[in-house]
C-alpha cells in the first residue's frame, strides 16, 4: 500500500483550497476525485470536447470555478490529483481504497482531509419517481455542465437560495419557468437581516438572481409547496398548494398546472458516507436536518490526523468551503511538521475572522430555508420511499406502528424489515426521510433518529477487481 | 421517432457529432456529452421500468447518487447513464429488471 504524508478526498471547492494550501508550505498533496475534472457540483467543468465561447452565459459560479481552478494548476507540480477515482472504503488507521481506470487502488496518508461535499435532499411526494422530477441540482447540472435542458416547460419547487440560480440558469437558456415554489414564508426573512450584514458580495448575488427573476416574469411563490406530481409514463401536471408557517399545505388552495418538468430543490445533506465510515463522532444538526461530523475550529474530527471541510461538514456553501479546506490544510501541515504552530495560527487567525461573517450569513439561510415538518404531510402512504426498493410511506408506517407497540425502534430495523435503503443508492434517496417519519410518528426528537450505518463499498465497484486482487 | 432538440447553443460549441443508438432507434449525440444528456436533448426522459412495480424511472439526482438512470449500456446493465459519456454508435437500452453486474 502506497504511502503518503497528506490525501484530500474530493476536489471541489473545499478540496481544491485545501490542496492549494498544502502545496503552499511544500506538502506533497494527494487529491482523490471521483469526477473527470475537479471543481465538485458548484464549479463543474464542461468536458474538453467543448468550447466556452461565453463563460457569462455559464453563470457567475462557472467564472469563479474557472479562477479557482486555475490557481489550483498554478500549483499542479507539487499537487498529485487523480480524477475519475471514487474512493468506496476507509479502514482501520485511514487507509483508503478507491477505483481508478478499472483497477482498485489502496492508498495511507498520514493525515487525510474529506471534502465529501452534499447532495440534494430527497424529499417524497406523490408522484415524485416519475421521469421528469429531478433534483435542482441534477437539473443544474444537465443545464449548466452539459448544455441541455431537461424539459420545456418546468416548475421550481423546493426551499433555498439554490432554486433561484437554476430558475435564472434555466431562463437564460430558453426554457419556460411556471414558477418557483418557496416552501419558506417571505416574513420571516426580515428578522434575519443583521446577520447578512457586512456580506455583500453574498447579499448582490441574491439580489441579482431575484432581479432576473423578476425581469424574465416568473412568479417566485412563498408559502407554496408541490404536493402532486402527475402523470402516466412521465410528468404531465403538477399540484400545488399554500403551505402554514409549519409547511403544511392549506386544504383547499391547490392549484394544477400543466408541466412537463419538475425541479424539486429541498437544500443539501452534507455527504457523510466517509467520514461516518472513519467513525469519528456526529452530531445532528437540526437547522440542516442532518448528520455532520463534530470538528475543532481546525476542522480537525474526533479521530486526530482527519479533518473535514466544505459542505460535507455542514453547508456553508463554496466561499465558507474554501476557508474550511485551508484551516484543515494548514493544521494537517503543522502536524507533518512543515510549518511551526506560531506560523500556522498566523495563517489561520485571518481565516477564522473571515469564516465568522460567513458562517454567521449561511447559518441564517439555512435556519429560513430549514425544512418545515409539515412538508412530510404531503407523503400519501402509495408514495415511494425507497426508490430502489420501491417501499411505500404505508409499509414504513405499519412497520414503524408494529414497533410503537413493542416500544423500541431503530431505522437499522425498519430497513431489515422492509428493505429501504438496501437498494443501489445505499440509503442516500430514503435514510433522512424514514428518520423523520420514525420521529413523526413515535413524536421522538428526530436528532435521537440515527441514519444508516454505511458500509464499503459506498461506491459501485465491479466485482471482479476485488476479487481479482485476493487471488 | 424522435425530434426534439433541447441542446442550448448559447456559450458553447461544441465537439465532433455521431450517432448513438436508443432501443433501437438512432439518435444524434456529441462528443463529451453524457448518455443522460443526449437523452434529455432528444426529449427522451425514462431510462428503465422498475421490478416490482412496472414503472418508469428517468434521471433524478444527475450526479450518480439515486441510480434511477441505470440502463443497458453495450450490454453491460446498471450503468449509470448520468455519469457514462456517450461514445460513437454505443447501444442504450431501456432496463428492464434489476440484474446483477
Amino acid at each position: 500500500m502506497r504511502e503518503v504524508e497528506l490525501a484530500i478526498i474530493g476536489a471541489g471547492p473545499a478540496g481544491i483550497c485545501a490542496a492549494i494550501e498544502a502545496a503552499k508550505s511544500n506538502v506533497p498533496v494527494t487529491v482523490i476525485d471521483e469526477n473527470l475534472r475537479p471543481g465538485g457540483q458548484i464549479y463543474r467543468r464542461l468536458t474538453d470536447s467543448f468550447v466556452v465561447t461565453d463563460e457569462n452565459k455559464l453563470g457567475k459560479d462557472y467564472i469563479r470555478g474557472t479562477k479557482l481552478i486555475g490557481e489550483l494548476e498554478r500549483y499542479s507540480p507539487k499537487i498529485e490529483l487523480t480524477e475519475d477515482a471514487p474512493v468506496w472504503g476507509i479502514f482501520a488507521d485511514k487507509e483508503i481504497a478507491f477505483m481508478h481506470e478499472g483497477e482498485n487502488e489502496e492508498l495511507k496518508p498520514q493525515k487525510l482531509i474529506l471534502a465529501e461535499g452534499a447532495y440534494d435532499r430527497p424529499m417524497p411526494f406523490p408522484g415524485w419517481t416519475l421521469p421528469g422530477v429531478f433534483a435542482a441540482g441534477g437539473a443544474l447540472r444537465m443545464v449548466k455542465t452539459e448544455r441541455v435542458l431537461p424539459g420545456k416547460r418546468i416548475l421550481l419547487a423546493g426551499t433555498g437560495p439554490l432554486q433561484l440560480v437554476l430558475a435564472t440558469q434555466l431562463m437564460q437558456a430558453g426554457a419556460e419557468v411556471v414558477s418557483v415554489l418557496e416552501a419558506a414564508t417571505s416574513t420571516v426573512v426580515w428578522k434575519y437581516f443583521p446577520r447578512f450584514w457586512g456580506q455583500w458580495e453574498l447579499l448582490k448575488d441574491g439580489l441579482h438572481y431575484l432581479w432576473q427573476l423578476r425581469r424574465g416574469k416568473i412568479p417566485y411563490l412563498t408559502s407554496h409547496a408541490i404536493v402532486e406530481a402527475r402523470g402516466d409514463q412521465e410528468v404531465k401536471e403538477a399540484v400545488y398548494a399554500r403551505v402554514d408557517k409549519d409547511g403544511e399545505p392549506i386544504p383547499g388552495t391547490e392549484k394544477t398546472v400543466e408541466v412537463d418538468t419538475i425541479c424539486a430543490g429541498y437544500g443539501l445533506i452534507p455527504a457523510t458516507r466517509l467520514s461516518r465510515l472513519c467513525g469519528c463522532e456526529h452530531k445532528y444538526e437540526p437547522c440542516l436536518g442532518a448528520w455532520v461530523p463534530s470538528h475543532s475550529e481546525n476542522m480537525e474530527t474526533t479521530l486526530p490526523g482527519v479533518f473535514v471541510a466544505g459542505d460535507g461538514a455542514g453547508i456553508g456553501g463554496a466561499l465558507v468551503a474554501m476557508e474550511e479546506g485551508r484551516l484543515a490544510a494548514i493544521k494537517a501541515c503543522q502536524q507533518l511538521g512543515y510549518i511551526t504552530q506560531d506560523e500556522a495560527r498566523h495563517r489561520s487567525l485571518p481565516i477564522f475572522k473571515k469564516l465568522k461573517g460567513l458562517r454567521r450569513f449561511e447559518s441564517a439561510l439555512n435556519e429560513i430555508f430549514s425544512i418545515q415538518k409539515g412538508l412530510f404531510t404531503r407523503i400519501t402512504d402509495d408514495t415511494i420511499i425507497c426508490r430502489c426498493e420501491e417501499v411505500t410511506a404505508g409499509e414504513i408506517r405499519e412497520t414503524i406502528a408494529d414497533f410503537i407497540a413493542k416500544e423500541e425502534i431503530s431505522i437499522q430495523e425498519i430497513k431489515r424489515l422492509t428493505r429501504a435503503g438496501m437498494g443501489n443508492c445505499q440509503g442516500r434517496m430514503c435514510e433522512s426521510t424514514i428518520a423523520q417519519m420514525i420521529s413523526i410518528e413515535t413524536k421522538r426528537p428526530v436528532a435521537e433518529m440515527e441514519w444508516f450505518t454505511p458500509r464499503p463499498p459506498v461506491k459501485p465497484i465491479p466485482l471482479g477487481s476485488l476479487a481479482a486482487e485476493e487471488t | 421517432m424522435i425530434t426534439a432538440n433541447r441542446r442550448v447553443q448559447a456559450g458553447v460549441e461544441r465537439g465532433k457529432c455521431f450517432e448513438i443508438e436508443v432501443d433501437g432507434e438512432k439518435i444524434l449525440a456529441y462528443e463529451g456529452e453524457t448518455i443522460a444528456a443526449t437523452l434529455l436533448a432528444s426529449g427522451k426522459r425514462s431510462c428503465r421500468k422498475t421490478t416490482k412495480r412496472k414503472e418508469p424511472r428517468g434521471i433524478y439526482c444527475g450526479i450518480g447518487l439515486c441510480f434511477e438512470c441505470r440502463m443497458m449500456v453495450d450490454g453491460k446493465p446498471n450503468t449509470r447513464v448520468c455519469q457514462t459519456l456517450a461514445t460513437p454508435n454505443c447501444k442504450v437500452q431501456t432496463q428492464y429488471i434489476d440484474l446483477e453486474d
